[in-house]
């Protein structure tokens, strides 16, 4: 697995900015991962038409909910699903577009756990749409709406007259404790793969050789000092996980394009983001990596290598 | 053109996307060890507090090992797991898991799919079947020896569908393997990807169309960022080495002791020899000359 890695990484023709490289600047690899979040976005509006269907399986075979209100529900959200998989981009720059838009979806997905009756079968819809929710925003965002769709499904089981825990079956509770588990592993791939795309640059380098180290030798001995083992060279992935700073996908996206030099007002229309969310990604970065200003943070990811 | 454009993407004579594919492969392991850390861990304790007992304490311990192990040295998890069926060991612990597990249903319910997450990434089609099946089977292990229904249960809250666990299994190994497949198949496009967008093509964002479509600075002929900053006079290498460790143009300014104005000429200055359009850009630029050198 790590043979060809090493191969690239040691190679001795490594071609420069002018001679080939594939991506060269940060905008080719911001470019490349908003094209891996649309692909996600893509793939969590197709789990949510397999829900909805889902939904509706076991909304007839159990005994559980309204059968026509679990049906609308599950038509809507097919639809929903549907529109977005006809013009993806489209939909993906418009729910990234605002925060309140972000969490739309979790919106219809509380709507329907609320109001489907105790143990809500649309907890199948709500479930994938809160994944498109961890595709297109942040984490503490899509958290806070599993959280809430959490509380709608068990105000829903309320509401219907079940009781919570009944002869030790904690079965509801576990169901609702899964929502934000679920979106907090869905947010953890998407940062995951964003951030494998965000060092791919690193797979072309290779790595500075190492310094030799300095060798002191008596001049009156006669034995000659036995040559220090030569350092293997640094893994390129190794290096950079240690090298994005512990700074967020979504930061390094903005702080690519700062390094490209693009200002704010331009940054903001490429990633589909307000000046204000440019603006606090900035503020965060900065603070994350102990900068005092972004002119500072450019620098250290520039040495850093997380600059191409 | 995508011959050309697989030319570009080998880094030479090795093919980079062949590397990326194997390193995406090492971090969805990982990935896949931590997913069954964290559920391992979890059904422990729930099946504790479910009056599991000691068998119950010991499985999940062996399962969140195993997954611990994996998590920390995922290299030497990959080597151990990449002849062919080995993930069904892990399939295989799991299965006697749940069969040891006399409850109705098994208490590690949740470690299957990240089970089956790791054996997506290690295994071809076939053995990923087959580890569906082993962990199946030790799900419905005790049903089975029980002589329970495999497909419903009455609890206190009504009818149960007890079809649905495996449901839920197939279902995670399917939006696994999509997931895994995706991404492979992104990375085997990015040069054609990436060649599109810079011929004007398709973009998330007009802007970002427009952004990756322009010919990055960094490749005008003669315009490496050593040759551009070898052009800088003492005074613009002074404000660019203040800038560079935090401080602002009006820090800069009273610590050279100087007007701001002359501060903002010097980097006006160092802009147009670099050709950098922010002062972000210019200190990125200043930077990647001077750790060259």
């Amino acid at each position: 697995m790590r043979s060809d890695l090493q191969r690239v990484a040691a190679h001795p023709s490594r071609p420069g900015h002018d001679s080939g490289e594939l991506m060269v600047r940060g905008t080719d690899l911001v470019y490349l991962t908003e094209e891996l979040y649309l692909r996600l976005f893509i793939l969590t509006l197709s789990l949510t038409a397999i829900g909805a269907v889902l939904s509706v399986c076991f909304g007839v075979l159990g005994s559980r909910g309204s059968v026509p209100v679990t049906v609308g529900i599950a038509a809507l959200a097919l639809g929903i699903a549907g529109a977005g998989l006809r013009r993806p981009r489209r939909a993906y720059i418009w729910l990234r577009r605002s925060p309140l838009r972000q969490v739309s979806p979790a919106a219809f997905g509380a709507i329907a756990v609320l109001c489907n009756g105790p143990d809500s079968p649309s907890w199948w819809v709500a479930l994938p749409l809160l994944w498109v929710i961890a595709a297109v925003s942040s984490t503490g965002l899509s958290v806070m709406a599993a959280l809430v769709t959490a509380a709608a499904y068990l105000a829903g089981t309320a509401l219907g007259g079940e009781v919570l825990v009944r002869h030790g079956d904690a079965e509801i509770l576990a169901a609702a404790v899964a929502l934000p588990a679920n979106i907090l592993i869905g947010r953890l791939i998407a940062e995951v793969f964003a951030r494998f795309t965000l060092r791919l640059h690193q797979l072309q380098r290779r790595p500075p050789s190492p310094a030799r180290p300095i060798r002191v030798t008596v001049a009156s001995s006669t034995r000659v000092a036995p040559n220090p083992p030569t350092p293997t060279p640094t893994h390129p992935i190794t290096r950079a996980r240690r090298g994005l700073m512990g700074l967020t996908a979504r930061e390094l996206e903005v702080l690519l394009l700062v390094s490209d030099g693009l200002i704010q007002a331009e940054i903001a229309p490429a990633l589909g983001i307000s000046t204000r969310q440019v603006e606090r990604l900035l503020a965060s970065a900065r603070a994350r990596t102990n900068s005092a200003t972004t002119s500072q943070l450019v620098a250290k990811l520039v040495s850093e290598q997380v600059v191409p | 053109m995508a011959s050309v454009e697989a030319t570009r993407f080998d880094a030479g004579g090795i093919d980079v996307a062949a590397a990326a594919i194997t390193a995406l492969g090492e971090d969805a392991l990982q990935l896949g060890f931590g997913l069954m850390a964290i559920a391992a861990a979890s059904d422990t304790a729930f099946a504790l507090a479910d009056g599991g007992g000691p068998l119950a304490a010991v499985e999940g311990a062996v399962m969140t090992g195993v997954a611990l192990s994996g998590l920390f040295w995922p290299t030497t998890a990959a080597r151990l797991l990449r002849p062919r069926g080995a993930a069904l060991i892990l399939a295989a612990l799991f299965a006697a898991a749940g069969a040891l597990d006399w409850g109705v249903q098994s208490h590690f319910a949740e470690v299957a799919p990240a089970i089956v997450w790791i054996a997506v990434i290690v295994s071809s089609p076939p053995w990923l079947v087959a580890c569906v099946a082993v962990s199946g089977l030790g799900y419905m292990g005790d049903l089975l020896l029980k002589g329970h229904s495999l497909a419903w249960t009455v609890t206190p809250r009504g009818r149960e569908l007890i079809g649905n666990q495996w449901i839920d299994l197939i279902a995670n190994a399917g939006v696994v393997w999509v997931l895994v497949t995706l991404l492979r198949r992104f990375i085997a496009g990015i040069p054609s990807n990436l060649a599109d967008a810079r011929r004007g093509g398709p973009a998330i964002t007009r802007a970002l169309s427009a952004a990756v479509s322009t010919e990055p600075v960094a490749l005008a002929p003669g315009a490496q960022p050593a040759t551009r900053v070898a052009s800088l006079t003492e005074a613009e290498h002074r404000v660019l080495r203040l800038l560079r460790a935090g401080l602002l143009p009006k820090q800069a300014a009273i610590e050279l002791d100087v007007a701001l104005p002359t501060v903002r000429s010097h980097i006006a200055a160092a802009k147009r020899k670099t050709g950098a359009r922010t002062l972000e850009q210019l200190v990125g630029i200043y930077a990647q000359a001077t750790d060259a050198i």
